[in-house]
């Protein structure tokens, strides 16, 4: 559906910023919100796998900050075929159960007990942020990983809108077909920053954005700068921090806050909090941004909610040997269900969203606001939907009526 | 609206010699990708804890910034003379470990056959 530029909070829209988290699904992380929003797609309590021993285990509002999910649960092609259709080796036709996250789970450590925490979740008030922001704002209740793999490929969505036939992390982006979304608005005299955390944690886009197009970088204290002197980007992309590490710049110990296991939530939930307040306490800003904060994929966490197909990114095609199954894959269905929050003061409070998307709406919707008309991008990129239509409300919701969050040293 | 308490992060959460996942693995086959194809030079002394978390996180700093500050050096016009050597600044943290350094990726290219576990 074409944007409709007459509504005014696409009229004052200047800034997009998203922010991509790391390997948790819808479920895992707003499956709990049901019990507060019935419209929010999360879980009633019934939902279950089946165990290695055949007993059918339920999802349980067990999950916690740390630890539990050690190791890191499989989000490779072949897992991920065994999490959605029950079977590593095949995917279509075989039916798209959900029924297989347990036994994925069980084959790392072959520990029954163990692999259940696959199933649980988070009960709202364990998240305060990431449930606060879902109630006020908008929730995305389809928006899925690209594909169904892990996050280098999945990334790539978001920065070019497609992985150039990847499914795996041995991705070298150099000499491809179409550009970046930072390339396109350059090109176009737009501004663009793609912000890392530090240079200890850098960026996951290495071989061709960090190689070639080094200028386009900077740090998190650089897009916290931006915020506070009114010279934020055109588009920002925000990658959390990877590791936990001594700070290059000598400030201290540096706590990895992209939420992958075995990282602790809670500074992700630090995090998130300090992105949103960085916008939202410049009232000029507050007003002219919209903000998406999302999850490159599922990290191998149980989601309810089968991924549908979609058009093939044409003509690209993952050959058996980069599957890793018994089937080619031609990037005509999507990934697991990840969180995906829509922040603005033009989005109306508890807003829930139930079209499709992927992470090559990402340019898609970037594209189509700065630059219009838009032709050499990919297949899947000229098919995704757009995002920014949920900036909907007739006027600005008022500053006490948003949310402000106090984080914890 | 009263402002939303955010939870504090406990410091025994932190853990810099955490094993690198898989993630951060191939972050670091990419890196060191760069590294053979640019030439850059890599002190000896930043692979040595490269498998923990906040040994590679040195070695990514090392990486990102040489090879950020090379490009736009060229940019500019000055093109660099040979290879740059990266250095570590001095480490204060003791090596617990034996010492277990990546294969560095020399000329990696395209493929589509998988690599290691993603």
């Amino acid at each position: 559906m074409p944007l409709d530029r007459t509504l005014p909070g696409i009229q004052q829209l200047k800034h997009v910023v998203v922010l991509m988290m790391e390997n948790r699904s819808f479920d895992h992380m707003l499956g709990g919100l049901r019990s507060l929003s019935p419209a929010i797609d999360g879980l009633t309590g019934q939902e279950s796998n089946p165990d290695t021993t055949g007993a059918l285990i339920n999802v349980q509002p067990l999950a916690q900050y740390q630890s539990q999910l050690d190791p890191d649960p499989s989000h490779d092609f072949a897992a991920v075929n065994l999490q959605i259709f029950g079977d590593p080796s095949q995917g279509p036709p075989l039916p798209a159960t959900m029924q297989g996250f347990i036994k994925s789970y069980y084959n790392q450590q072959q520990d029954v007990a163990h692999s259940a925490n696959i199933l649980y979740y988070f009960p709202p008030d364990k998240l305060p942020v990431l449930t606060t922001l879902a109630m006020e704002f908008a929730v995305f209740n389809r928006w899925f990983a690209s594909i169904p793999g892990p996050t280098i490929c999945n990334r790539a969505f978001a920065h070019y809108g497609t992985s150039f036939g990847q499914v795996n992390m041995d991705v070298f982006y150099e000499g491809k077909p179409y550009k970046s979304i930072y390339e396109r608005m350059l090109a176009a005299g737009h501004t663009c920053k793609l912000f890392y955390y530090d240079e200890a944690s850098s960026t996951m886009e290495v071989v061709n954005l960090l190689q070639n197009e080094p200028a386009i970088f900077g740090t998190f204290k650089d897009f916290l700068n931006a915020c506070s002197s009114n010279a934020l980007p055109d588009y920002c992309f925000i990658e959390p921090n990877y590791t936990d590490h001594d700070s290059p710049d000598g400030d201290g110990e540096v706590a990895a806050c992209d939420q992958h296991p075995d990282h602790d939530v809670r500074a992700g939930e630090q995090f998130i909090a300090t992105v949103y307040n960085a916008v939202r306490n410049n009232a000029s800003l507050w007003s002219s941004t919209a903000l998406l904060v999302v999850y490159d994929e599922h990290g191998g966490i149980y989601d309810h909610v089968p991924p549908p197909a979609c058009a093939p990114d044409t003509p690209f095609v993952a050959q058996r040997a980069a599957t890793g199954t018994q089937d080619a894959f031609a990037f005509d269905r999507l990934g697991v269900r990840v969180p995906a929050i829509l922040i603005s003061p033009w989005v109306e409070k508890g807003s829930v969203i139930n079209d499709v998307y992927d992470h090559a709406s990402i340019p898609a919707t970037v594209t189509d606001f700065f630059l219009g008309a838009y032709d050499p991008r990919s297949a899947r990129e000229h098919t995704a939907n757009t995002f920014l239509g949920g900036l909907s409300l007739a006027a600005q919701r008022p500053d006490d009526d948003c949310p402000t969050f106090d984080i914890g040293s | 609206m009263q402002p939303i308490k955010v939870q504090a992060v406990p410091r025994t959460s932190f853990n810099k010699h955490r094993r690198v996942s898989d993630l951060l693995s191939s972050q670091l086959r990419h890196l060191q990708h760069v590294v053979a194809k640019q030439g850059i030079e890599i002190d000896p002394e930043l692979l040595l804890e490269i498998q923990t978390e906040g040994g590679a996180a040195r070695y990514i700093a090392a990486v990102t910034r040489a090879v950020r500050e090379r490009r736009l050096t060229m940019n500019k016009g000055t093109v660099a003379a040979g290879p740059r050597l990266v250095s570590s600044p001095a480490m204060k943290t003791p090596l617990d470990t034996a010492a277990e350094g990546l294969a560095i990726a020399a000329g990696a290219e395209e493929t589509d056959a998988p690599g290691s576990k993603p």
